[in-house]
């Protein structure tokens, strides 16, 4: 493993001070000696964030943007097994600390804080971003760790007149993927409609180093032991996603959009690799959402118009059932939640000079929450054990920002949100960068900013376990870093950047057993995060009708329990958080001639603690591991229709690995796509 | 501002930056020894944590003060499972209950070798108790019965229904017996101790002691003393003060009730190996004579705002031991203390020690 994260530092390294970024962040080019160089607006100034690559959206109708940020950044993906629960964090933080938007709007549960990426397909993101620490303060607060900001537009990829694709997928285990979009397109208006339809029974085998199967004599003695194989035990899945998009530009009036986005989904939990039960059982989780946001922007040459609403609805049921013999079942948990959230933003933007950016903005999101175990109701009593909750969320921000040469610039910002009737203190944040070297792009930027996460509804709430008594989470974050990005003779394009970032987090929220029998939350952690974030990408066009595409991403975390020993016992203080890997990896090589494409794909992490006192035991802590992908397409034009066939290989050498203790992953799997475009 | 400086303020902003860092151990360290003799002492049964699959056994040799961590994944390199609730010796046996991988296993008492193992039928095992040769008795959480084992043929042949309990919230815990009569406390979601006649396989009394009856012992009149929690708030069952019940067992009723206050921290009720005087964490330790008529005022030992997850006492020489679960995500500690209530020593266990087993000790 230190091999391998020395070679992707090394890797890193060196596509850093070779590279640079692709152009979505850029304007003015400047031409020099066949170098273009893009120079930054200001609205970008100090703005730190890793643009997600359309292509690696697009890749397969088969990964969620669990699949994709893992392959394309370096925040860490805790899966819990394929096609089941994937959270993402990223710069020693915890999933409830990514802020999640989709076209503004946050999507995070306000439940649990967190989102589940696995239950995001990467065919239904046009414009996927990260964008780290104090950056994120410019969209909205809590991202402690950063935010995942999402967009779907129709505008931005549907062409004028009638389109349609239509993808079927093809893997093992019986995994079946289709994807279907329609589209229209004027010059006013865009209108599409998108689905997907994934299922598998997802029984994939693997050798259960977790169990001994002995093997007995005719005397019943044990004579020898082996690991069993087995296969993935309750993991099937059958999810279904719809998004209706439309987009009309008014001219003058501005330009309206609406999208609509429905998913069910119907999945099956996997057992832990140590469960040994042979009664039936069923343990499953239902989930249906709809989310929708309408949004209107009016731009002229000084100011620009913003405003937008939308709803979330979800309904989300998970039973676990347990068979007493024949057709007898005794329900453990029958769990049944509602969330409505109501959402409204309005925002202003005044450039009265070319060198300054003024904005205002302010958000509001209402939700609606029930959260009922019907299981736990004693019989006679009418008392469930449960909550029903409401919380109006308000957020408002202004900014300035000031670009006085083109070289340097400089923001300041100030957030205020409150959470209920709780107010928080008002939210600072800073930044600054400038070119050094304009003749590569050379940038140098820094930030620094207070933020801070209100507990969530269940770690205020639920029964039993809220604490209703918790604080936010609060802390400080300082950036600095240097970035570059040039296109060398109007073809080759390089990108690169590389930072420090460095944050202290008060009043850690963490859930910890009680002796009652469940989990109790409580502000127990001081964290101090810290560490160094690069990634580096190169587009280079090669005779003869090739193309390289490479792209890297790297970082060196410390996630460090600061934090009052509970005693004189406690051997957390100083060490590294539990499932926070010191080093996470990705790199993605890309190579394509006429119509042919080769993708290599590797992500890889190093070892995690399962306890706060970073033990090396057999359950203390889960190796390192890398994954790989490679991939073959070819496109076609036949009939005036372009044909696209694809094979991929996952986990091209078989890796026997888990992301999380005691949940199994697959191994080496194949993957078949056949994709029509119209 | 050139580039070099730019580097140079750069790096000695990092530097800062690192030196500013709380201390970090880069270099955690593995268990350490020595490894004792299994022969005698003191098992701990280390929970670890909901669907995390880490729970382990340590082994505490009390003569030498010697200790193991992970005894039975280092003996069988495979882990343990997930959430250990118990183990019970019977002869050179040890049977531990692993109450989330739905597995029972037998093992051999001396070193936790694996012999076999009870999987089929049951439901969410808790307590093992051996009610006499061949057979034994199996509790089970979200379940309103008790399986009944072959403990030669590792099967399950019967089951013990509750009457009254429903099986969603039904909970059966510890077994104390005493002639034909197995004793049982029924914990989450309950407030009853049930009696079973072994003869029958029956239960054939129940008696309500108050909200969650968490821990039981016998004390040497063979009567029952149990450490209820009084439930949570909230709870479809009511919630209210914990409080510690005499059960006499030759009527089965409840000779003695001592409340406690409201919210009272109590995970764990010990006794003595001559079965006259209780041990029980009320937030700190206490200790009081089978025959007091009040619950005592002092604490026997301050456990300085420290939530204590389990409690045990030497049958040899009433030294008091308490598992101290620290943060409940690393691994914990056992203090131990002589019967004065004074610490004489500690040592290190897997994540959240919640139990104890005694081996060959007299």
């Amino acid at each position: 493993m230190k091999r391998l994260t020395l070679t992707l530092i090394v890797f890193s390294a060196a596509a850093l001070f070779a590279a640079g970024q692709e152009t979505d962040n850029v304007s003015e080019p400047v031409a020099l000696r066949g170098i273009t160089v893009a120079t930054r607006r200001v609205a970008e100034t100090g703005r730190q964030e890793i643009h997600i690559d359309s292509a690696a959206l697009r890749e397969s109708v088969a990964l969620s943007l669990a699949d994709v940020l893992g392959f394309n950044s370096s925040a860490y993906i805790k899966h819990f097994g394929r096609a089941t629960l994937a959270t993402v964090s990223f710069r020693g933080t915890s999933p409830s600390h990514t802020q999640v938007t989709w076209n503004g709007m946050r999507i995070s549960s306000p439940m649990l804080g967190t989102t589940d990426f696995s239950m995001v397909p990467g065919y239904f993101v046009d414009d996927a971003r990260l964008v780290h620490g104090s950056s994120s303060l410019t969209e909205t607060g809590g991202g402690i760790g950063g935010l995942v900001r999402l967009g779907t537009s129709a505008r931005t990829w549907l062409p004028e007149g009638f389109s349609a694709q239509y993808v079927q997928g093809a893997g093992m285990w019986s995994t079946f993927d289709e994807f279907l979009r329609v589209g229209y397109g004027t010059g006013r208006w865009r209108v599409s409609l998108r689905t997907s339809y994934s299922s598998s029974p997802n029984d994939f085998p693997f050798t259960n180093r977790d169990k001994k199967v002995l093997v007995y004599d005719d005397d019943n003695k044990v004579i020898g032991s082996y690991h069993p194989r087995e296969r993935n035990r309750s993991g099937a899945f059958k999810d279904f996603h719809a998004l209706a998009s439309a987009s009309y530009d008014a001219g003058r009036a501005g330009r309206w959009s609406i999208d609509v986005w429905y998913l069910s989904s119907n999945r099956e939990l996997p057992l832990l690799t140590t469960d040994y039960s042979s009664n039936a059982f069923e343990n499953r989780q239902r989930e249906q959402t709809l989310r929708t946001v309408a949004s209107w922007q009016r731009s002229s040459p000084t100011m620009a118009f913003r405003a937008r609403t939308g709803y979330i609805h979800t309904w989300l049921a998970y039973d676990y059932r347990r068979g007493l013999g024949g057709d007898v079942f005794t329900t453990l948990t029958r769990s049944r939640s509602r969330v409505n959230t109501f959402h409204a933003a309005a925002g202003w933007s005044w450039y009265p000079f070319d060198s300054w950016l003024f904005t205002a903005d302010v958000d509001a999101h209402r939700h609606n929450v029930e959260s009922y175990d019907y299981a736990l109701g004693a019989p006679g009593s009418d008392v469930i054990p449960g909550y029903s909750r409401s919380r109006m969320e308000l957020s408002a921000s202004l900014s300035a920002k000031w670009r006085p040469v083109k070289r340097f610039g400089a923001g300041v910002l100030l957030r205020q949100e409150s959470f209920g009737s709780k107010v928080a203190a008002p939210v600072p944040a800073l930044f600054a960068d400038y070119i050094l070297l304009p003749s590569i792009g050379l940038t140098a930027k820094a930030s620094a900013s207070r933020n801070y996460r209100f507990p969530t509804l269940n770690d205020l709430y639920t029964i039993p376990g809220g604490n209703p008594d918790l604080r936010p989470e609060q802390g400080w974050t300082y950036d600095t870093g240097l970035s570059s990005q040039f296109t060398l003779d109007g073809a080759h394009t390089f990108s690169a950047s590389a930072g420090w970032f460095d944050s202290r987090i008060t009043d850690w929220i963490q859930w910890l057993p009680s002796p009652k029998g469940f989990y109790v939350p409580s502000n127990v952690k001081e964290v101090h995060a810290y560490g160094i974030e690069a990634e580096a990408a190169a587009g280079i066009v090669l005779p003869r009708g090739w193309k390289l595409d490479i792209s890297a991403n790297y970082t060196w975390s410390a996630s460090i329990n600061c934090g009052e020993p509970v005693n004189d016992a406690d051997r957390s203080t100083g060490k590294q958080l539990p499932y926070v890997p010191r080093h996470s990896a990705s790199a993605v090589l890309r190579l394509g001639w006429r119509g042919w494409e080769l993708a290599y794909k590797i992500q890889a992490y190093s070892e995690r603690f399962t306890m706060s006192s970073n033990e090396h035991t057999i359950t203390g802590h889960l190796p390192g591991y890398s994954l790989s992908n490679l991939s073959v397409d070819r496109s076609l034009q036949i009939l005036g229709l372009l044909w696209h066939a694809k094979a991929a290989i996952n986990n091209l050498f078989d890796a026997d690995y888990r992301t999380v203790l005691s949940r199994p992953m697959p191994g080496i799997n194949v993957e078949f796509f056949l994709s029509l475009t119209i | 501002m050139n580039i070099r400086k730019f580097f140079s303020l750069s790096i000695a902003f990092a530097t800062a930056m690192a030196f500013t860092a709380c201390s970090d151990d880069d270099d955690p360290k593995p268990n350490p020894g020595p490894d004792p003799e299994l022969t005698s002492g003191l098992y701990v049964i280390c929970q670890g944590n909901f669907g995390s699959a880490n729970s382990s056994i340590s082994f505490y040799d009390p003569e030498a003060n010697t200790y193991a961590g992970e005894v039975f994944a280092n003996t069988n390199k495979i882990p343990l499972g997930e959430l250990a609730q118990s183990m019970t010796i019977d002869g050179d046996d040890a049977w531990i209950v692993i109450n989330n991988s739905h597995i029972v296993y037998k093992t051999d008492a001396d070193d936790l070798e694996l012999e076999g193992s009870i999987t089929e039928g049951l439901n969410s095992p808790r307590y093992f108790h051996k009610v006499s040769d061949g057979k034994a008795y199996i509790t089970q959480l979200y379940s309103n019965r008790i399986a009944i084992v072959d403990t030669d043929k590792l099967k399950v042949t019967g089951y013990i229904e509750v009457p009254g309990m429903d099986v969603a919230t039904g909970s059966t815990e510890m077994m104390v017996q005493h002639g034909k009569y197995v004793y049982v406390n029924c914990w989450s979601y309950q407030k009853s101790v049930i009696r079973i006649d072994t003869t029958t396989d029956k239960v054939d009394a129940s008696l309500e002691v108050g909200l969650q009856p968490k821990s039981m012992v016998m004390d040497r009149n063979h009567d029952l003393w149990l450490l209820t929690d009084g439930s949570y708030e909230g709870s479809p069952i009511g919630h209210e003060a914990p409080r510690l019940v005499k059960v006499t067992t030759a009527d089965f009723k409840v000779a003695a009730t001592y409340e406690m206050t409201m919210n009272d921290y109590t995970p764990a009720l010990a006794i003595n190996g001559a079965g006259d005087r209780l041990y029980f964490i009320r937030n700190d330790v206490y200790t009081m004579s089978i025959t007091d008529k009040a619950l005592p005022d002092k604490a026997h030992i301050d456990c300085k705002g420290n939530y204590y997850y389990g409690l045990t006492v030497s049958p040899a020489n009433s030294d008091i031991y308490i598992a101290d679960a620290i943060d409940y995500v690393q691994p914990g500690r056992v203090l131990r203390y002589n019967d004065k209530g004074t610490l004489t020593q500690s040592f290190p266990t897997g994540v959240a020690p919640q139990s104890f087993c005694w081996y060959n000790t007299k």
